[in-house]
């Protein structure tokens, strides 16, 4: 069944149709918030807020030529800004430490693996939060220019622009991240 | 020295993926809530647009012709649409009956002045009964009986005779 056409049924009031929406759209919406916040638990609230709000409104959603991802991430985007606006602990570098690794989701063996992304995480949360959507939306999830704009209520130019000077910037703090071990590596 | 390229960091995120349990649970409970209901889906898409629009249409021009509709066929009534004749009716009515009072007082008042001033004047003879009473005696009632009677008498003398 089509993408549309689940919506429609989701729009009567077919959970089920909404069921399948959440099973396909899940694992991507985790990840983008995952990424954005220090803690898993985080990461699951925000997750499960960000779904019921979709599903309580999901009769105000009107599909205008951009799929229904543009419309979740939206609302993920402005749900991790109002979770660091209402945190008491603002984004912090603890992810920096050896605890945090026990953060990190288990398809990530290796010991390598899990600094790697580690060291991404603390790189990209150096970014803007606009920043940080553009990348990820674009490399992680390969959404197109048109869906990320509509996401984030911005141009497609405007996209580019970010997503080029994002890019320069978070190669500057890949090279110049603080390792666990306190070494520093610089480019 | 190495080098880390920002796009191959990135795309390593994908292998990301949520907590089975926390997915499930998710899910059940997502599943169980109804969504409420938004007047924002009256206008959502093209057909209840159309709907909701062919709605409040047809609830317009039923208004607009609720006074034909219900119109009655009594002559009068068609009169109550004219506010400025009816107001114009009422102004007048009210004249009318403040010159009918103002008249009937009128006569009123000559009435009673006519009274009062017939009362006041002791000259004037009148029906009133202390003073009848009055004049009567002053009257000599065998005179007046006497005469009648001489009368009478050459009355039947020359019938007789």
């Amino acid at each position: 069944m089509k993408e549309e056409e689940l919506i429609q049924k989701a729009q009567v009031g077919e959970s089920w149709a909404f069921g399948a929406l959440y099973d396909a759209y899940l694992p991507k919406i985790y990840r983008f918030i995952f990424v954005k916040v220090s803690r898993k638990s985080d990461a699951e609230d925000l997750t499960h807020q960000v779904f019921l709000n979709a599903w309580e409104h999901i009769r105000s959603y009107r599909f205008q030529g951009f799929p229904f991802s543009s419309w979740l991430y939206k609302i993920a985007h402005n749900a991790v800004i109002d979770f660091y606006r209402t945190s008491k602990n603002p984004m912090s570098l603890e992810l920096v430490s050896e605890s945090s690794l026990g953060e990190v989701p288990d398809a990530f063996d290796e010991v390598n693996q899990k600094l790697n992304l580690v060291m991404t995480k603390t790189a990209l949360l150096k970014l803007k939060p606009d920043e940080q959507s553009i990348l990820l939306m674009k490399f992680v999830d390969d959404l197109s220019n048109k869906e990320i704009a509509k996401a984030l209520g911005k141009n497609e130019g405007a996209v580019r622009v970010t997503q080029h000077r994002a890019l320069k910037q978070l190669k500057l703090y890949l090279n110049d991240t603080i390792r666990p071990n306190n070494t520093t590596e610089t480019a | 020295m190495i080098q880390y390229d920002p796009i191959t960091q990135l795309k390593q995120l994908k292998k990301i993926e949520p907590d089975s349990k926390f997915a499930e649970k998710s899910r059940l409970f997502l599943l169980s809530q109804k969504p409420s209901f938004s007047i924002s889906y009256l206008f959502s898409s093209r057909k209840s647009l159309v709907l909701t629009g062919s709605f409040v249409g047809l609830t317009v021009i039923l208004l607009l012709l609720s006074p034909i509709l219900f119109t009655t066929q009594n002559p009068t009534l068609s009169s109550l649409d004219n506010s400025t004749k009816l107001n114009q009716e009422l102004n007048n009515l009210s004249i009318n009956i403040e010159l009918k009072e103002i008249s009937y007082k009128r006569s009123a008042n000559q009435t009673i002045t006519a009274a009062i001033t017939e009362i006041s004047n002791t000259q004037t003879k009148h029906l009133n009964p202390s003073i009848l009473n009055s004049e009567s005696k002053m009257l000599d009632p065998f005179k007046n009986n006497q005469d009648n009677s001489d009368n009478i008498d050459k009355l039947l003398e020359k019938v007789i005779f």
